[in-house]
């Protein structure tokens, strides 16, 4: 903590940038997903560097608690950029598109796409990509679970 | 493991055991997956690379549709 501010450091500059940048992308398959129209939806900068900023802090710790001889897999940092992007307050959906019945999984998508798009690497069935989205928008989930959940699919028996 | 009844009764015996519990006789189970992303920069590393695209990205949308239209 610093200046009342938390800071982590395993996010480096580039890092977020990238992260940043593919998220857009990941809002707007979000947006395609739920066919809904990219002029209806916005998305707040402020929640979204602070979603990442509380990630960076989850993810700092986790490897100064493992380091040197343990590391994070790859669905477990997942897991923790996941679930910070599906619970601050990033997306909104305008006046005009809040008849679209499916806008409530849209966060919840586009916070999915953007890990399997930069960590994961891996495809989803559909049916899984659907009931995770549902289970971060409407019902519990931490990071741990869906850590090993985003490590199972990884690791799937070819 | 000391019975309460010998504790209670005999502060040598309660002194042993705090000192059998104070020292490295008992020590955190260590668990090591040893796996995975150890430093920031393998993390840069990973997510740095061109993003992966899946195909199936239009069929996520087309069975949502068919969930909800049933």
């Amino acid at each position: 903590m610093s200046g009342g501010v938390l800071q982590g450091k395993a996010l480096s500059s580039r890092t977020r940038h990238h992260l940043l940048n593919n998220y857009a992308t990941s809002l707007i398959y979000a947006c395609s997903t739920v066919k809904l129209g990219f002029p209806h939806a916005s998305y707040s900068e402020r929640e979204l560097r602070l979603a990442l900023d509380e990630a960076d802090v989850d993810l700092a710790a986790m490897f100064s608690r493992r380091r040197p001889v343990n590391g994070i897999s790859a669905g477990k940092i997942a897991g923790i950029i996941a679930f910070r992007l599906s619970r601050f307050k990033i997306v909104h959906i305008d006046e005009d598109g809040q008849n679209q019945p499916l806008i409530y999984l849209i966060q919840d998508l586009a916070a999915i796409f953007a890990v399997q798009f930069l960590l994961l690497r891996t495809k989803i069935p559909e049916l899984q990509v659907l009931e995770i989205a549902y289970q971060l928008s409407r019902r519990h989930a931490n990071q741990e679970t869906l850590g090993l959940v985003f490590d199972t699919i990884i690791n799937k028996p070819v | 493991m000391p019975n309460l009844a010998l504790i209670a009764n005999d502060p040598v015996e309660r002194a042993k055991s705090v000192e059998r519990m104070n020292g490295p006789l008992y020590s955190r189970e260590k668990i090591n997956f040893n796996h995975g992303i150890r430093t920031p920069e393998e993390l840069e590393a990973l997510v740095c690379q061109e993003p992966f695209i899946p195909d199936n990205l239009e069929a996520i949308g087309s069975l949502l549709e068919k969930i909800t239209a049933e």
